[in-house]
């Protein structure tokens, strides 16, 4: 089966093509309109939250991939239809139900937190249940995967997403967005445990999070420290903590901290066969290894699961992955009622409306 | 009007109290810095109108919307402009339609760059946030 993918739900414009072949899925396309040629060709920008921009990326993207255009080299379209910014997934969803009809190809409506779990489908099978933490932007979730599309939420952030602290306390500390890869960066040569900060509802006995507190922490340290210099590495020397590579490590440390802590109380909790570690946060070197090295040394039973690291932001590639599971299923939508709905859950397989099973 | 509160629940109680004063139609400005509180006081008067779901920070989504049940509140648009440079990125939300959706109240964070494209707000709450975890929240009322 081959599947194109679409994926509009926020900052990205993405398209993909894939294939399972002999049992492996194969990546025979895969665009995102940050990094295409096209840019320049149709004086686009990068996409921020403009829906227009969607659209007009999205049809260049599409005839870059030279389909065929009675679209007899795909067999299904699958579209990310939440959750997300309504205008945004409107442009994808649009474009979707409009290849489906004209195509006469079925489609298949796939939630944008499904594909960050299928993420890890590319290259690996994890056995069920897995446990998943799905760490981004716009989301801090754990989730315990029965099966394929048999979903059960765990717990979740009751106020910023961990991604969005990280963006948040980069600001603060005057580093650039995206805030991930700039305090990473600065905390290579910080040391993690110069300032102690909170770890956020780490024993507050459920699976929830909370990062709101955290970023407060830093601005309350912030502003009751002596201005922060620059480029004093593990600033111990005398005596007190020093310049932003403290901060930056000390907060990623927290972060890490909380995270790993609460995946591991489910991991206690819910004894799965696997977990799975994915979307942008997850390219987060530290968190990475800190989780597979806890994890391991809870039990060497469980597998680790995370995607390629090209993988772990918005894409389609993990759109298209979820997609080709949930046609294998039948799981099918009508494409004259599919809407896009931002506030979309992820739930069992015929909940969504214009959607049904089999 | 000028308040200090000393937590997050103090926080709340003044949103709360805010809220009965809301009957649909309100567009409330929210200025105040990163940690500021706007958020926590947002969450108080989504509470308060009986809207029982976490309200999140609407940072990443730039608009959240909470359906409620009130004999005049339909729905709350919560917005968070943080992350927009300019005025077109704002015009493709296509925000005004819902803005003028009949009894919506609008909470809108970080307007300061976008002031001319919003209705004349009916509320402007600045919050600072002051050492020790105190908030200081001053309530300019237009209406």
């Amino acid at each position: 089966m081959r599947i194109l993918g679409i994926e509009t739900s926020c900052d990205e414009t993405a398209l993909a093509v894939m294939s399972e072949q002999d049992g492996r899925f194969v990546v025979e396309q895969n665009i995102l309109a940050s990094q295409a040629k096209t840019h320049a060709k149709y004086g686009g920008v990068v996409p921020e939250v403009a829906a227009r921009e969607h659209a007009a990326l999205l049809f260049p993207l599409l005839h870059q991939m030279d389909l065929a255009p009675d679209g007899k080299d795909v067999d299904a379209i699958a579209v990310t239809s939440g959750p997300g910014l309504v205008p945004a997934l409107r442009i994808g969803v649009e474009l979707a139900k409009t290849l489906s009809w004209v195509w006469k190809k079925p489609l298949v409506a796939v939630n944008h937190l499904e594909g960050h779990l299928y993420s890890v489908w590319l290259d690996t099978a994890p056995a069920f249940p897995a446990l998943c933490l799905l760490v981004s932007g716009g989301h801090t979730e754990l989730i315990l995967m029965h099966g394929h599309g048999h979903y059960e939420f765990l717990g979740m952030t009751r106020d910023d997403a961990a991604g969005e602290a990280f963006d948040k306390v980069a600001k603060l500390l005057g580093l650039p967005y995206p805030g991930g890869p700039e305090i990473s960066k600065a905390a290579t040569t910080g040391n993690p445990c110069a300032i102690d900060f909170p770890r956020p509802m780490i024993d507050s006995g459920d699976l929830d999070f909370s990062f709101a507190g955290l970023k407060t922490a830093v601005r309350v340290y912030l502003a009751s420290s002596p201005p922060l210099a620059k480029g004093r590495p593990g600033g111990v020397e005398d005596g007190r903590p020093g310049g932003v590579e403290d901060v930056a490590a000390s907060f990623q440390q927290a972060v890490v901290d909380t995270l790993v802590s609460k995946t591991l109380q489910a991991v206690h909790k819910t004894k799965p066969r696997s977990v799975i570690l994915s979307g942008g946060v997850s390219a987060n070197r530290l968190l990475r290894e800190t989780l597979r090295d806890n994890l391991h040394a809870y039990s060497t039973e469980i597998s680790f699961h995370a995607p390629d690291l090209s993988l772990t932001g918005d894409n389609a590639v993990m759109i298209a992955l979820a997609g080709l599971f949930k046609a294998k299923r039948g799981e099918f939508c009508d494409p004259l009622t599919l809407v896009a709905d931002p506030n979309l859950r992820l739930g069992s397989p015929g909940l969504q409306p214009g959607c049904s099973p089999g | 009007m000028s308040h200090t509160t000393h937590s997050d629940e103090e926080t709340k109680a003044l949103a709360a109290e805010f809220a009965r004063t809301l009957h649909g139609g309100e567009v409330v400005f929210l200025e105040g810095d990163l940690g500021s509180g706007k958020t926590t006081f947002v969450r108080g008067v989504a509470e308060a109108l009986g809207f029982s779901d976490p309200v999140r920070s609407p940072s990443f989504t730039i608009v959240n919307r909470y359906v409620i049940q009130h004999p005049t509140i339909k729905q709350m648009l919560h917005v968070d402009l943080y992350r927009l440079k300019d005025v077109s990125e704002l015009s493709a939300l296509a925000l005004e339609e819902e803005l003028e959706r009949p009894g919506t109240v609008a909470f809108i964070e970080w307007p300061s760059l976008f002031r001319d494209v919003f209705p004349t707000p009916s509320v402007v709450l600045t919050l600072t946030a002051l050492p020790a975890g105190e908030h200081k929240i001053e309530i300019q009322d237009l209406r």
